[in-house]
Parts: C-alpha cells; structure tokens; sequence
C-alpha cells in the first residue's frame, strides 16, 4: 500500500516538473544539418579514412609474409602502395563497371580501391559510387569514362560525375576536368555531363565554379544552387539555366544509394531521404517531431521517394505533405 | 548498462558504421547544443561553433574513451572547453550555472540517489524548467523519451511501448527506472544546505 502511495506521488512529481518546464527547445533544422554533415565529414577523414591504410598495410604485410612463407611467386595483381589506394574506396557498383590500369582492365566491384592513373568506365546498365579522402562521394551514371587524375582531380571524357561533398567546408574541393571546362566544388552537391560537345555542370546546392580549361583568365563562371551552365564547345557559347534540387534530372543519381530501414529512427530515414531528393525537411509541430524518434521497420528497396513515405510514415503515425522542395512531417492526429 | 551502450556505440563509430554516426550524433548534438546554449548566453552561432568543435574534437578521441563515465558527461568536457576558448577568444563572459558547481556536476553525472522531500523548498520556475530540462539531457535518451512522451505528450503505456518495439510491461519497468533516474538527476540540483542532503522541490502555483 505505502509502496503504491510512493509511486503515485513519484509519478506526480515527475507529472508536475515536466508539465513546467514543457518539451525541451530542439536546434533549429539548419543548424542540425550543418553540424552533422561538418561532423561527420570530419569523421570519415579523420577516424575512418586514416585507420584504413594502417589496416590495409597491416593485411599487404600478413599477405606478404604468407607469399614468402609458401614461396609462391605470384605477384599481386596492382600491387602499390596500399596506403594511396585505401583512399579511394568503391562504395558500391551496379552492370558492367570496368577499371583499367596498365596491368590490364578488370570488373569493378565494392571495396576496390582506386589511385590515381586508374581510368574507369560504366556500361550502358553501369552505375558507380566512389569515394575520396576529402570525404567527397562522386556517382557515375551509365556510359561514363574517366580518369582518376588525383584524389581530388578527376578527368570526365564522357557521360556524367555527380559530386556530393556533404556539404563540408574544409576548403578541400574536387576538380571535373574536361575539355570544355573545369568544374571545382565549393562545398556543394553538383553534376558535370559531357555529351558530344556539350557540356553541362549542375548545381544542386552550394556554389560551382567552371573555368576555361586552356586559359584560367580566359573564362570563369560561377553557378549557385538551381543553376546550371552549359558551354558548347563548336560555338563557344556559354549559357546559363535553372534547375532546381528536386528536379527529375537528379534521379540516376539516387539509383545506387538505399538507405537501410529496419530499426532506424524515422528521422534518420526522412533526413536521409530529404538529403538524397533535393527536400528541405519541415515538421508541422513538435509532436511530429517527437514522433520521428521512433523506431521505423520494414524494406524500402525497389519502392520510390513517395512510395516509401507511404509505407513508413503511417507506422510512426506521421503523415507528410510536399509542396515542391519542401516535405512537411505532422502527426496523424 | 547506459555505459555498456555508451561503450558499443564508440566501438561501432571507429568502425566506421554510419548507422551508429546518425545515431550518436541525433543523440548529442541537441543535448550538447542546449549545454553549449546556456553557457554562451543564448548565442546560438557559438553554440553551433563550440558544439562542432567539441565533436570533431572527441571524435578525433574516441579511443581514449573509457567508459569510466557517461558518453554525454565525456563529450560535456569537450564542448566546456571548447566554450571556454570561444569566450576568451572573443572577450565575452562565460555564464556561469548551478550545473557548473563540481558538487552538483558529480551528482548529476552520477545520478545519486536522492535523500528526502523538502517542502519548504523552493526556486523561481525558470530555474526549475532549467534544472528538468538539463535533468532530461543527462539521462539516457531513451529514458528522456519516455518521460517527455508519457507526460508532455500524454501517451499511454501502450502507444509508447509501440513507438519503442517492446511490450507493455518491459515499458512500464522502463518507465519505472526513467521516473526513478530522473528523480535521482533532479535532487542533485536540490542539494544544499548544512546537511547537504538532497530534496525534491514542491513546484506549482506557490512558486
């Protein structure tokens, strides 16, 4: 009985003290954004990336050892350093991607790691995410040729290079050359396309700049986020147009990427999704905010944006409008 | 147990899992903003700067961690320090707050069970609602959530235990435990006195 008085009166305490003090403030959405994608920028450069060449040269060594061990004179096929190629890991690929390098061409597969002078080519059913040290992520759409110059420099012959730098502002970029421009992120999402003489760089969000290949003082144009330049290489014009963070143009972009549902946080999936189709992240209220910290279930694989938010939001008890770029979270009730 | 969570997250982080990135960062970076917050007199461009560098800094860490405390109390020293060097560095005043108190800091980090009712005691609501709230961002998240669910939002037993994957008695021994952790929280800010003895305080109309 005097155990079930105290648990009454603990529960209005408790009841009591956090009717006064009301839900905590949360950070506002941009900021959230900005720190966690400096943050974790950080994190993959600095805790992930440089742990890799310490492990890789940790497996060539044990491999080595093993080589003489067994005095099999098999030589690795690329053998170098280690320590460069772990800095550029496949993340993923899709079709027929091909990395040639002097030793011969082979079929690309997730977790090769590429170093610079390694020319690489998707297929016609070809996808292919890579990432570099800068902790810069570049997709690769069907029919794509390019070298890989550097680990921040790349040379697109063909096809289209979708850049994500994860919106860290370092000062580190990533270089698109081409022969009709050379495109160098500033902190941004965009996407270079070379089509015969055409050559298109897209914006998604940040800032580009494109300068004359041959002759830096000769031409520099600057694209923001929902602009596009397009240079014609018989005509040597250059044009400007909009495109904006959602457009259909970003679509191959998100072909490769899924996002691993069951048991994350529906927040986790709807900042993700957010991110991956150009939206700006809104909730109605701080109930719809709450209710994005619970635990989402299921596979979304194969199923559209809108088709996922169909499936998932209503099992948290949230529902969503999208009013162009922007998706609004509120609660059911 | 919080601890041994503490510890599996850090272990998954230098694996490089980015499930446990999005997890520990939505975890902390609101509770440590708020820290960050109250510190730097509501600027919420310093907040942002101490807490990001806070983070990039106990990241850069993360094996030294030893679980000897709290995830949150050892990203709570980062981001003091962090707010320290902004403040000197632009000249201005460091708030200063009853938290701050190592008294009440080892209290809060510890989360000592609290001693008896005290009445007669009282505080302006605004530092109650200070002390509830960082009270919360102390406790594990989880343990925050329910109790914010449970009597901000007025969930029942069984919505929450739906929202959290667990059946309803597993919930309402959570529950239980976050009534229980939160109570312990709250009465080190209580403490005081000849005695030092650690007491709830009476809130409502009379304060």
């Amino acid at each position: 009985m005097n155990q079930d008085t105290d648990r009454r009166r603990d529960d209005d305490l408790v009841a009591e003290l956090m009717q006064l003090a009301g839900p905590r403030a949360q950070p506002p959405t941009d900021r959230t954004e900005r720190v966690k994608a400096n943050v974790k920028a950080h994190w993959q450069r600095h805790v992930i990336v440089e742990r890799r060449p310490l492990q890789n040269k940790f497996l060539w060594l044990t491999g080595l050892a093993a080589v003489l061990v067994i005095t099999i004179g098999v030589l690795r096929p690329w053998s170098g350093s280690d320590v460069d190629v772990a800095l550029a890991p496949v993340v993923s690929v899709a079709g027929a991607v091909f990395i040639h390098r002097d030793s011969g061409a082979v079929m690309a597969r997730g977790g090769d790691r590429l170093r610079p002078g390694d020319r690489v080519e998707t297929g016609d059913d070809g996808l292919m995410i890579f990432t570099v040290a800068s902790g810069h992520e570049l997709r690769l759409d069907h029919g794509t040729h390019l070298t890989l110059l550097d680990y921040d420099r790349i040379a697109l012959d063909r096809g289209a290079v979708y850049v994500d730098s994860h919106r860290f502002d370092s000062g580190e970029s990533v270089s698109v050359v081409t022969p009709f421009g050379i495109a160098r992120d500033i902190g941004t999402r965009f996407e270079v396309r070379l089509a015969g003489q055409t050559l298109e760089v897209a914006v998604r969000d940040g800032e580009v700049q494109l300068s004359d290949p041959n002759d830096a003082t000769k031409g520099r144009w600057t694209a923001s986020a929902g602009e596009g330049i397009r240079r014609l290489a018989m005509t040597q014009q250059t044009e400007t147009f909009a495109v904006s963070s959602w457009d259909e143009r970003w679509g191959w972009t998100r072909t490769l990427v899924q996002f691993e549902l069951e048991g994350a946080l529906a927040i986790e999936y709807l900042q993700w999704l957010s991110h991956e189709q150009g939206w700006t992240l809104s909730f109605e209220d701080e109930r719809a905010r709450s209710l994005a910290q619970s635990v989402a279930h299921g596979d979304t694989t194969g199923y559209s944006a809108l088709e996922t938010l169909e499936m998932v939001l209503p099992t948290v008890e949230l529902g969503y409008r999208l009013d162009g770029g922007r998706l609004m979270v509120s609660s059911v009730h | 147990m919080q601890i041994k969570a503490d510890r599996k997250l850090v272990d998954r982080l230098i694996q490089g899992d980015t499930r446990a990135f999005d997890a520990f960062f939505h975890s902390y970076f609101p509770r440590l903003y708020r820290f960050a917050l109250g510190r730097v007199g509501g600027d919420g461009d310093t907040a942002e700067e101490a807490v990001q560098s806070a983070l990039c800094k106990a990241l850069d860490k993360l094996g030294t961690y030893r679980a000897e405390a709290p995830l949150f109390t050892w990203l709570c020293t980062f981001c003091r320090h962090e707010i320290y060097a902004l403040t000197k560095r632009s000249g201005r005043e460091q708030v200063a707050l009853r938290e701050d108190d190592p008294e009440i800091r080892s209290a809060l980090e510890s989360l000592f069970v609290a001693a008896d009712y005290d009445p007669e005691l009282s505080v302006s609501r605004s530092e109650v609602r200070r002390w509830v709230q960082t009270t919360l961002d102390h406790l594990p998240s989880l343990y925050s959530n329910l109790l914010e669910w449970k009597y901000l939002q007025g969930l029942s037993v069984k919505e929450i235990a739906a929202r959290i994957d667990r059946g309803p008695k597993a919930t309402e021994s959570l529950l239980t435990r976050s009534r229980q952790a939160f109570r312990d929280g709250f009465s080190a800010f209580m403490q005081g006195g000849a005695d030092g003895k650690a007491s709830w305080v009476r809130v409502g109309t009379d304060l």
